[in-house]
């Protein structure tokens, strides 16, 4: 083997270190936020919705933008209350009919 | 001597035998068919009594696990009031399992018969126990969001403090914000009593005085929820005129400042 093949074959060991370091570093920085997409995913179902519904709401701030979820977060519990209140109508008017 | 009497007894006796005769003939000696015939009537009205029972009582037990997760999704009571209920609930549905079996197993129609009359007299799922855990649950949801309006009625009493110290004129927020509160307190109270009212109720086994108070409790209990969530609506309502209001004065303090600098 010549002295060329061996400095190419050193430069191409060096490259594949070099770039499997790269990649491992950036694997490590990239897979909290790869593990907690799926939780975001899994919690824009329907479970999470109705749970949504049912969560009061914890003050941390004044603020414009605090206020407005504020009050997107009741409108939520609004609409899961307009939900169980007509449950309660059916299930009064199917008492009048089933037992 | 025979007189006319006794031959005119005679006769009608006769006439009363051969009258009622073909009745003891056919309890005593009935035909093989027609016995195979009523015996098949029998099995088949069993079987529809079975099937009745099977379909009334599964409806039954699928609300009650709908209620039973309902019930575990309730905020404001502790975890042992919500297992006691959910425990309640698990045991009518085990109740309503083993009445299943023994309506399946029953040798009479008349034992079935009384067997799935109690399916509604004794247990009343739909006519007590689902709108009863109905009305805990709605209650329960009205008391969260009334906790989550006290919370956002401290923000907005913050944010009104705040412009009236910068000088704005704030009674008409004031005022709206008093409201609001007023309405949260009503709701809260309308979905306690709501509560209430019925968590004693127990079904009435037949007692029609008890199963007219019960259904007027329940009744009683839907419009106190009803009051709660009309008051809480209107509760949103102030905080959305509360909002508003603050902007609009932050818009007009903002517009002042500018003007006045030169």
């Amino acid at each position: 083997m010549s002295n060329s093949t061996k400095t190419i074959l050193w430069i191409v060991l060096a490259v594949v270190v070099v770039l499997g370091a790269w990649w491992w570093f950036a694997s490590q920085n990239n897979g909290p936020q790869n593990t907690a997409s799926p939780t975001v995913q899994s919690n824009a179902g329907a479970p999470a919705a109705a749970s949504a519904q049912n969560q009061t709401i914890v003050s941390t701030s004044t603020s414009d933008t605090s206020l407005d979820q504020d009050l997107a977060n009741i409108d939520s519990q609004l609409g899961g209350l307009a939900s169980d209140s007509a449950a309660v109508d059916d299930s009064l008017n199917q008492s009048t009919t089933a037992q | 001597m025979i007189n006319k009497n006794t031959i005119s007894l005679a006769a009608a006796a006769i006439i009363i035998a051969v009258s009622i005769a073909p009745a003891f003939a056919q309890t005593t000696t009935r035909p093989l068919g027609r016995r195979v015939a009523s015996s098949t009537l029998i099995q088949a009205r069993m079987t529809q009594i079975t099937n009745r029972a099977d379909q009334e009582i599964t409806q039954r037990v699928n609300a009650l696990n709908t209620l039973i997760a309902r019930i575990g999704d309730m905020k404001n009571v502790s975890s042992g009031e919500k297992s006691a209920l959910q425990t309640t609930l698990q045991n009518e549905i085990s109740e309503l399992t083993s009445l299943q079996q023994k309506i399946a197993s029953d040798t009479s129609t008349t034992t079935m018969r009384d067997d799935l009359q109690s399916i509604t007299q004794s247990y009343r799922i739909y006519a007590l126990v689902v709108p009863q855990g109905q009305i805990f649950a709605t209650a329960d949801r009205a008391l969260t969001l009334a906790t989550s309006m006290t919370t956002l009625g401290t923000d907005l009493q913050s944010r009104i403090s705040q412009a009236q110290s910068a000088g704005q004129s704030v009674a008409s927020l004031q005022s709206t914000l008093s409201d609001l509160t007023a309405k949260v307190s009503d709701a809260q109270t309308n979905a306690q009593a709501a509560i209430t009212e019925v968590s004693g109720l127990t079904p009435d086994q037949g007692n029609t005085t008890q199963l007219q108070a019960n259904t007027s409790a329940l009744k009683d209990a839907r419009a106190k929820i009803k009051t709660a969530n009309q008051d809480l609506i209107a509760a949103r309502q102030d905080a959305g005129t509360i909002v508003k209001g603050l902007r609009s004065l932050e818009k007009n303090s903002s517009s002042a400042t500018s003007s006045a600098t030169p």
